[in-house]
């Protein structure tokens, strides 16, 4: 066989998708905040200087100074050591949320497609009936059974964004099935199970971690929201959705009660946006210039 | 060459993203009313090379050398605003694909009118005049109404013609075609060569043509440009490039054109099969008056689209059957019935006797392992995310064959088969190129043994001297594991090398079939006579497009340009697209 010509052209590897990833500066400042949130998550605990549910470490409603660098809010908690644990609340609030309706979503939509027919749009129209309500008044449904704390905040958080992972991964699952190395594994004798599972899951998987990523910020948000409204974490947590609620009735004299919670959801998020913006960018081949 | 050429490219070199070098020194001169022909495999900077000249080149990628002299400017040094006025006004541009060229949501009669009201300034009605009027050049019946037509409703050809239109309102004095006909079938490839030929004819339009196809090239072309990895090769009169090519690439190149005229069918194919096919050994598939029809429309205006209609076709074991036809003939329904993946509404498929719809389960499992496929786009047919030896293995351990290291190591030995390094296996299917991953398909497909193989287009998207080598490969492994072969294909010059027996399909029937140089030597078919008339030949004599050669280079009036437009009777133009003339 005369194939020396062209086995010696065989494209170069190219950079991996992490370099490519932190290459980027939108990536890299993602990455940066994240980790910085995880650092705070982690450990927290060892660095803060007071207990953050301590009260009176301090005079109520101090400005911010050395010995308390975000100042004390209305009972005297320090509010560094608050925001700071309130990290690692804020982490799982997130990955545990996304966690929930990713999986779910993806069951959902993996049954759908291997469904066909009627009963895989069935599902599917199920899911386009939820999605036409907002998260949030899903969330508070929830919350009105089942209660009101941060673990049924999370919960329903969770269940709300369920459709929309559904969607997001059928849409990219129906693609991904119309192509030829689908049709390729159904020749080989591949059955629909084995298709979804070792085909059609792993090719919609870089899309689904993207979104995910995204999907963080979005549950961040809405827990820290419902919070905000009294149904979700409870007092004395220190979770930053619950600690603005507090901080309202004190906008005036104690604007920095609001400012410290509210930039550390606002860089989470940027920080979760930032990353998979640029992690979309860095797997997509799509968008990979040649 | 009479005075100052029209466009003068020199040196040109393009880097890429990380310094790369993708074009080096590439330099030629285009004169008025002049044909060039830029040709080249993947990869070779042709199409870099013209985007280039209209300051196109994709973000990451600088020119950095060269001068391209156009009236008295450098088009690699103009600004984008100027380079606005260039584009569209001095040169024009038709491009490969004109499904993705023209927007899907705005109507014809809104992009046509669009470049004539920036560049000319024109108002909506005389810009819609002329917009009509260069519909009609370039043949398309009731320009008017097409106006008013979006891109989905017009057939390639058509949409191809528009573009032309399009590109040639504000009478360029260039015309950049990138790879113009490519996407298009044979017949309404050459009315639209033709059609390019009638407009340099008519206004003198120097045309920068960009192909793969040397027989396109012969077709068309003045002179040519021999591009490989970004440099120049050979450049020279068609002619000359042809009778005595200089380069040794270009000898390479011309060498792997399969030529759909008689006398080049390897031996060693021919003969390798001949045993077995057409005696009196029960076939391998048979396909008895199968039928199958789509449903189109909407809600209340249900059409029945019948793709495939009463074929009845038999390939013996070691045979190649290659079934021929345009886009939308049924050939690659038909394909995908017989490997199962497309139902059936009359008829039976036999294989090896049984019948493939009455068996259900298990048996249907079992005869899987009978029938493989070789995809057209081998960068859709492989999984991307599964390692090329995973693939490989995977057919043999799903149908229980071989398993865990057994499965692997086959898979290894497979890939050997077909020309790869065994360590091929560990890379994934987007570092391997073209012709590497149909490799791997092959190995695939042939890896449990199956006793027919349906092959639909496996070369087209490959370039040329790779091609070569893949069908050789195919032919060998036939031959020696006397697979019987479903070779679905537009392309007549590669079934004539392939192929023992010819179906030339039409709108789902199959019009002519027989042995291969029977029906390309003596079709009895007219459409099958029309079909082959109509494939470029890679001989710059024969050449039908050219304008010096059939239409009077200066002087044009209409009555000669139509004749070169619809040809010299063998081809029914009209037949073939119906909204010609």
């Amino acid at each position: 066989m005369s194939a020396a010509v062209e086995i010696v052209a065989a494209p170069p590897r190219e950079a991996p998708w992490i370099a490519r990833l932190l290459r980027a500066p939108g990536g890299a400042i993602g990455a940066a905040l994240i980790l910085l949130l995880l650092f705070s998550a982690l450990f927290g605990d060892a660095l803060v200087p007071y207990s953050p549910t301590r009260m009176a470490a301090g005079r109520p409603l101090l400005a911010p100074s050395l010995a308390h660098l975000f100042g004390t809010d209305e009972f005297g908690r320090d509010e560094f050591s608050r925001v700071l644990a309130g990290a690692r609340l804020t982490l799982m609030v997130g990955l545990v949320a996304v966690g929930l309706s990713f999986s779910a979503g993806l069951i959902v939509a993996m049954l759908a497609v291997l469904a066909r027919g009627w009963r895989g749009a069935a599902v599917m129209r199920l899911m386009d009936v939820l999605f036409s309500f907002t998260d949030t008044l899903i969330a508070l449904a929830c919350v009105a059974v089942l209660g009101a704390s941060l673990q049924n905040a999370v919960l329903a958080v969770g269940i709300a964004a369920i459709p929309f992972y559904a969607r997001t991964a059928h849409a990219a699952a129906l693609v991904e099935r119309g192509k030829p190395y689908c049709e390729a594994a159904a020749v080989a004798g591949a059955g629909p199970l084995r298709l979804a599972l070792r085909h059609l899951l792993p090719n919609i998987m870089p899309v689904m971690i993207v979104v995910a990523t995204m999907g963080v910020s979005t549950a961040i948000l809405a827990t820290a929201a419902l919070s905000f409204l009294g149904l979700g974490a409870q007092p004395p947590m220190p979770e930053w959705g619950l600690m603005l609620a507090g901080a309202r009735s004190y906008m005036e004299r104690a604007p920095w009660l609001m400012l410290f919670p509210g930039l550390a959801i606002a860089l989470t998020v940027l920080g979760f946006n930032l990353l998979g913006d640029a992690l979309r960018d860095a797997i997509d081949p799509g968008r990979r210039g040649r | 060459m009479s005075g100052a050429p029209l466009l003068a490219l020199d040196g040109l070199s393009i880097a890429g993203g990380h310094g790369q070098i993708l074009v080096e020194d590439v330099g030629f001169a285009i004169n008025p009313g002049e044909t060039l022909a830029v040709v080249g495999e993947s990869g070779s900077g042709k199409t870099l090379t013209a985007l280039s000249l209209l300051g196109l080149l994709p973000e990451r990628l600088r020119v950095t050398g060269g001068a391209a002299r156009f009236g008295g400017q450098d088009l690699l040094r103009l600004d984008d605003s100027a380079l606005q006025h260039v584009r569209g006004a001095a040169i024009g541009m038709v491009f490969q694909e004109p499904m993705s060229a023209l927007n899907p949501v705005v109507t014809i009669g809104t992009q046509m009118t669009e470049a004539l009201r920036i560049h000319r300034g024109l108002g909506r009605a005389a810009a819609a005049a002329a917009a009509i009027r260069a519909l009609d050049l370039v043949h398309l019946r009731d320009p008017a109404g097409l106006m008013r037509r979006y891109p989905h409703q017009l057939s390639g050809g058509m949409r191809q013609r528009v573009m032309i239109a399009g590109a040639m309102v504000l009478e360029p004095a260039l015309l950049i075609a990138d790879e113009p006909t490519t996407a298009l079938d044979v017949t309404v490839q050459m009315q639209i060569l033709r059609l390019l030929a009638e407009m340099k004819a008519r206004f003198g339009t120097a045309i920068l043509l960009i192909t793969h196809d040397m027989g396109v090239v012969a077709e068309c072309a003045d002179r040519v440009v021999v591009l490989r990895q970004g440099r120049m090769q050979e450049t020279g009169p068609v002619g000359a490039i042809f009778h005595a090519p200089r380069a040794a690439y270009t000898r390479t190149l011309l060498a792997a054109v399969p030529r759909p005229d008689a006398g080049t069918t390897p031996p060693a194919v021919r003969s390798a099969a001949a045993g077995a096919a057409g005696t009196g050994t029960p076939p391998v598939l048979a396909i008895e008056r199968v039928s199958r029809s789509f449903r189109a429309g909407g809600l209340f205006r249900r059409k029945h689209h019948v793709a495939v209609d009463g074929v009845s076709l038999a390939i013996a074991a070691g045979e190649t059957l290659a079934l021929v036809g345009e886009s939308g003939s049924g050939k690659t329904t038909l394909g995908r019935a017989v490997l199962g993946l497309e139902e059936i509404d009359a008829g039976r498929i036999l294989l090896d006797g049984t019948d493939l719809r009455t068996t259900r389960g298990a048996a249907r499992q079992a005869l899987r392992r009978h029938v493989q496929i070789v995809f057209q786009d081998p960068y859709a047919s492989l999984d991307p995310r599964m390692k090329v030896g995973d693939a490989i293995a995977e057919p043999l351990t799903l149908l229980g064959l071989l398993r865990g290291a057994a499965a692997r190591a086959r898979a290894r030995a497979l890939l050997q088969e077909v020309g790869l390094p065994a360590d091929f296996a560990d890379r994934y299917p987007h570092q391997l190129s073209g012709g590497q991953r149909q490799r791997v398909a092959i190995a695939r497909a042939i890896g449990i043994g199956p006793r027919l193989l349906v092959a639909d287009e496996p070369t087209s998207s490959l370039d040329v001297s790779v091609q070569a080598h893949v069908l050789d490969l195919m032919a060998t492994l036939q031959a020696r594991l006397g697979l019987a072969c479903l070779f679905i294909s537009h392309d007549l010059a590669i079934v004539r090398r392939v192929a023992h027996r010819v179906a030339v399909m039409r709108a789902g029937r199959v019009v002519e079939t027989g042995p291969v140089d029977a029906v390309l030597d003596r079709p009895q078919d007219p459409y099958t006579r029309a079909l082959i008339a109509a494939v470029p030949v890679p001989d710059p004599n024969r050449a039908r497009c050219r304008a010096g050669g059939l239409v009077a280079p200066t002087g044009i009036d209409r009555g000669v340009a139509d004749a070169a437009g619809t040809g010299r009777g063998v081809v029914p133009c009209g037949a073939a697209d119906p909204a010609v003339r």
